[in-house]
C-alpha cells in the first residue's frame, strides 16, 4: 500500500523544519496512546524525525482519541 | 476463519495473520478454546464440528482431548494450512449456512470469531440448531460491543472485519433465544482482546492492519469508533432446546 493511497494528515505541503531547516517529507507515523498504537501519514523531518501535526488534528480528532481511550 | 459464503472479505487469509498470531487467528489462544471446551461438558468420542476451522488448530485440540472432531472452513487457502499441519484431521470446505452434516448428528459446535464475520447470522444459528443433536451443546467466542451506542458509528465504519460485525451483549442472547438456544454460560474475556490488540501494535500497525480497507479510513476515526463502542470479547456456551 503505497502513502498516497492511505488515509492522510498531510494538508500543507512545504513546511520546513525549524532545527535542521529540512523540507518535512510524507511519512508513516506510529502514533502511541496508552496501550494502543496506530498508523498515521504526517509530514517529517528527514533528518531529525521531527514529526509535524497540524493544530486542527491535535487538538481536534487527536484529542477525542486520547479522551476516548482514556475513558474505555 | 472463513464461515459462509457471503462472508465479509477472506478477514483472516490474509498474511498479517502469520505475523501476530501463528495459527489461531483470534483473541484468546488454544487457552480459551480449552476453557470453552471445558464447559461444553462433552463425553470423550463426542462428535464436535468447529465452524470457521482456520488452520484447524482448535480442532486438532479438541482431537487431541478424544473428541472426534471435523474441522469446517470456506476457505481452501486456511484449509491447506489445516492440512498441512495437521494431516489426520477431518476437514470439510462448505459455507455454514449450508453445512453438508446430517440433522443432529453433532454434540458440540465451536465457533470462534467467526459468526462475526458472517452477514447471514441467523441462516448460520439455523443450520447449527438443525445438525446439533437435541441437548447438544454450541460454543460461541467473539467481539462484541461493551457499549451498544458506539454500534452505529462501528457499522458506519467502510470495512469488512469482525470489528464492523459486532453486536451487543443483549443482541446475542436474544438472537440466540430466537434459533432455539438456552444461554448457559455468559463469561467476558476483554482482555484477551486487549492482549491481542498489543501484539497487533507492536506488529503490524494495530488495527488499522487487519483488512487492505482500513487503509482508506481516517485512523482516527477508526480508534474514535472502537473505543466508544469498548469493543470487548465473549465466549458463551448454549444448549439446543429440544
Amino acid at each position: 500500500m503505497s502513502t498516497n493511497e492511505r488515509a492522510s494528515w498531510i494538508e500543507h505541503p512545504g513546511w520546513v523544519c525549524g532545527r535542521c531547516n529540512q523540507p518535512l517529507q510524507a511519512s508513516q507515523v506510529n502514533i502511541a496512546y496508552l496501550d494502543n498504537a496506530f498508523p498515521v501519514d504526517l509530514l517529517k523531518c528527514p533528518q531529525c524525525g521531527l514529526v509535524f501535526i497540524p493544530e486542527n488534528l491535535a487538538l481536534g480528532k487527536m484529542a477525542e482519541v486520547e479522551k476516548s481511550l482514556e475513558d474505555k | 476463519m472463513t464461515l459462509a459464503s457471503q462472508q465479509r472479505s477472506d478477514v483472516y487469509a490474509q498474511p498479517v495473520w502469520e505475523t501476530i498470531g501463528g495459527d489461531v487467528l483470534r483473541p484468546g489462544g488454544l487457552a480459551l478454546t480449552e476453557r470453552a471446551l471445558g464447559l461444553c461438558r462433552i463425553a470423550p468420542g463426542a462428535r464436535l464440528l468447529d465452524a470457521g476451522c482456520g488452520p484447524g488448530a482448535s480442532a486438532a485440540l479438541a482431537a487431541r482431548l478424544g473428541y472426534a472432531s471435523v474441522g469446517l472452513d470456506q476457505s481452501a487457502f486456511l484449509l491447506r494450512q489445516a492440512r498441512d499441519r495437521h494431516g489426520t484431521l477431518a476437514l470439510l470446505r462448505a459455507a455454514a449456512e449450508r453445512l453438508p452434516l446430517a440433522s443432529a448428528t453433532i454434540d458440540a459446535v465451536l465457533a470462534e470469531c467467526s459468526l462475526s464475520v458472517v452477514s447471514e447470522r441467523g441462516e448460520v444459528l439455523g443450520e447449527f440448531y438443525r445438525v446439533l443433536k437435541p441437548g447438544g451443546v454450541l460454543a460461541v467466542s467473539d467481539v462484541y460491543a461493551r457499549n451498544p451506542d458506539g454500534l452505529p458509528a462501528l457499522r458506519r465504519l467502510p470495512i469488512d472485519a469482525c470489528l464492523s460485525g459486532a453486536l451487543s451483549e443483549q443482541q446475542i442472547r436474544d438472537m440466540l433465544r430466537a434459533h432455539g438456544f438456552r444461554l448457559i454460560t455468559w463469561e467476558d474475556h476483554s482482555e484477551t482482546l486487549k492482549a491481542m490488540a498489543a501484539r497487533m501494535a507492536a506488529t503490524c500497525g494495530g488495527v488499522a492492519g487487519l483488512c487492505e480497507q482500513t487503509a482508506q479510513v481516517d485512523p482516527f476515526d477508526l480508534q474514535l469508533a472502537l473505543a466508544r463502542a469498548r469493543l470487548g470479547y465473549f465466549l458463551l456456551v448454549a444448549t439446543k432446546l429440544a
